[in-house]
């Protein structure tokens, strides 16, 4: 009798360590994705509040045939000119080069001017420019050809 | 059973610590790192709330082909004039120099006024521009004529020349009896005023408004010069034979006579150099404006009689821009603008009466008017600067 009740009190204890360590396992897969759910969030909320993008043509006389876009990146980041999105009068566009000017002109640093030239030739009146960057800031422009 | 559930229990507490102290580091550091950077956010908009720029002056000088923008820090923050951008007539442009209290500083201080230089700026005429009038001023004037313009605007009046800032602010005369005898015509250029004087000389002044010398006085070569032209080789005069003859803007001896009467010129009366030599010719009762290459050659008539209307004065833009115009006082009431082919590009007047008696055109077009004065019309081109955080300012000249 004192030997079962031993077995079964110690097969009791390893299963209990066992469903323990199985609920625990669990349990820290699901804290280990929140943590990194909470830590990727936080380094996407923090690149969008330091992202900052403005574009700075003159309304009155903005360059056409080909349309130049001029983009100042004014927030803290470096961005990547390659991975912006271009969306004139609605429609997206993708038929566009890219000039950088500033100290570097591999990545679009902060303070350096991003020029834009669409080949196009707009007819005379109001037009419309968004450009975003690749964490989802961008910048909308009204112009008059 | 008692000790499997204390087992259990411990081992739950355990995870429990372990995992909520990594949790917790994990918001704690995204707290840390969202905060810090609304922080940032809100230090750029602070900073971009107390940024305010706006300009002093924008000169264009013609003889040197350059611009000049100033522009003050108007609010409390300092900037970085190594961040700022220039865009001409919408063209994004790379200063020549900027200085700050005439020395290059990378740093621009509130109150500061920074100076930009660009070489060649891409300036030009807009027609159809609505805000084409910038200001009109009769301040000394009272027989406005001929006018020309650099580092200053200087209206001949009467037997004196008032001078006024480029911004049309009246600054000085230039009152001199005894060589200003009956001044037709006067050409600015680099340090010199050139004054026509009584239908036989050329008298030099500086520009502070000093008579300097008798610069020509030839009536053998150039007998009633009636017209003069400046460039920065020859001085050009219209002369009573109906020639246009070249003299050596720093020493004045005769060149030569490089355009005679006949061919397509009869009876010239005025002339002006930029990139062409342009002559308002009088024909069978009508005007007409020739076109000459600068050494005299491929003359051809560039506007015809049908456009003109006693036209009393010609202005041309600098050589060194790349779109250029050619400004005529028409019917004296009106300035029209031509491109250097003879296409009329628009018709200016604004402000304008019904005595216009002169033009000369550099960034701005100024008029000389018997009834408003000095009149300064808008050329159309926009200036516009952007400091690094996006704040920006424009005007126009």
């Amino acid at each position: 009798m004192g030997a079962s009740t031993a077995s079964t009190q110690l097969i009791f204890f390893i299963s209990a360590i066992v469903v323990a360590s199985v609920v625990v396992a669990v349990a820290s897969r699901s804290v280990f994705n929140l943590t990194n759910g909470i830590d990727d969030r936080s380094k996407i909320v923090k690149d969008q509040l330091t992202t900052d993008i403005e574009i700075i043509n003159d309304p009155t006389e903005v360059p056409n045939n080909p349309v130049l876009i001029y983009v100042k990146n004014v927030g803290r980041t470096t961005l990547n000119q390659n991975l912006i999105s271009v969306v004139l009068d609605g429609l997206t566009r993708d038929d566009f080069t890219l000039t950088l000017t500033g100290s570097m002109n591999s990545y679009w640093t902060p303070s350096s001017v991003l020029t834009i030239s669409i080949g196009q030739n707009l007819a005379t009146g109001s037009h419309t420019v968004t450009v975003s960057t690749e964490n989802g800031v961008s910048d909308q422009f009204c112009f008059r050809i | 059973m008692g000790f499997s559930v204390s087992a259990t229990m411990a081992i739950f507490l355990a995870a429990f610590l372990i995992l909520f102290s990594l949790l917790y580091s994990s918001v704690n550091d995204a707290f840390d790192r969202v905060s810090s950077s609304f922080d940032e956010k809100y230090n750029d908009l602070s900073d971009r709330a107390s940024t305010s720029i706006s300009f002093v002056d924008v000169t264009y000088t013609r003889d040197f082909n350059s611009l000049k923008v100033r522009v003050e820090n108007t609010g409390g923050t300092v900037l970085r004039t190594d961040e700022t951008e220039l865009l001409v007539h919408g063209v994004l442009t790379t200063p020549s120099t900027m200085t700050i209290g005439g020395s290059a500083s990378d740093i621009w201080f509130p109150t500061e006024v920074l100076t930009i230089s660009i070489a060649s700026p891409g300036i030009q005429f807009s027609s159809g521009l609505e805000a084409r009038m910038h200001k009109s001023t009769n301040s000394r004037l009272s027989s406005a004529s001929n006018i020309t313009v650099s580092d200053a605007a200087y209206v001949l009046d009467g037997q004196s020349i008032d001078v006024f800032t480029l911004e049309g602010t009246f600054d000085f005369t230039i009152t001199d009896p005894t060589h200003l005898i009956h001044p037709q015509d006067i050409k600015a250029y680099g340090d010199y005023l050139y004054v026509l004087d009584n239908g036989t000389h050329v008298d030099r002044y500086s520009s502070a408004g000093a008579w300097i010398d008798e610069f020509i006085n030839d009536s053998t070569d150039t007998p009633s010069p009636s017209s003069i032209a400046v460039d920065g080789t020859y001085v050009y005069l219209v002369d009573g034979n109906n020639h246009i003859d070249r003299y050596d803007e720093s020493t004045g001896a005769f060149v030569d006579q490089i355009i005679p009467n006949g061919g397509t010129m009869s009876s010239p009366r005025d002339v002006f150099v930029g990139a062409y030599i342009f002559v308002t010719d009088f024909l069978s009762g009508s005007y007409h404006i020739d076109r000459y290459a600068l050494n005299g050659g491929g003359g051809t008539q560039v506007i015809g009689p049908n456009l003109l209307a006693a036209p009393t004065d010609i202005s041309a833009s600098a050589a060194g821009l790349d779109t250029r115009c050619l400004f005529v006082v028409n019917n004296s009431r009106e300035v029209l603008v031509f491109d250097e082919s003879g296409a009329l590009l628009d018709s200016i007047s604004d402000g304008l009466g019904d005595s216009v008696r002169g033009v000369d055109a550099t960034g701005k077009i100024f008029v000389s008017d018997g009834v408003n004065g000095l009149v300064i019309e808008n050329f159309g081109t926009s200036v516009k600067v952007v400091v690094e955080n996006g704040v920006s300012s424009v005007t126009m000249l």
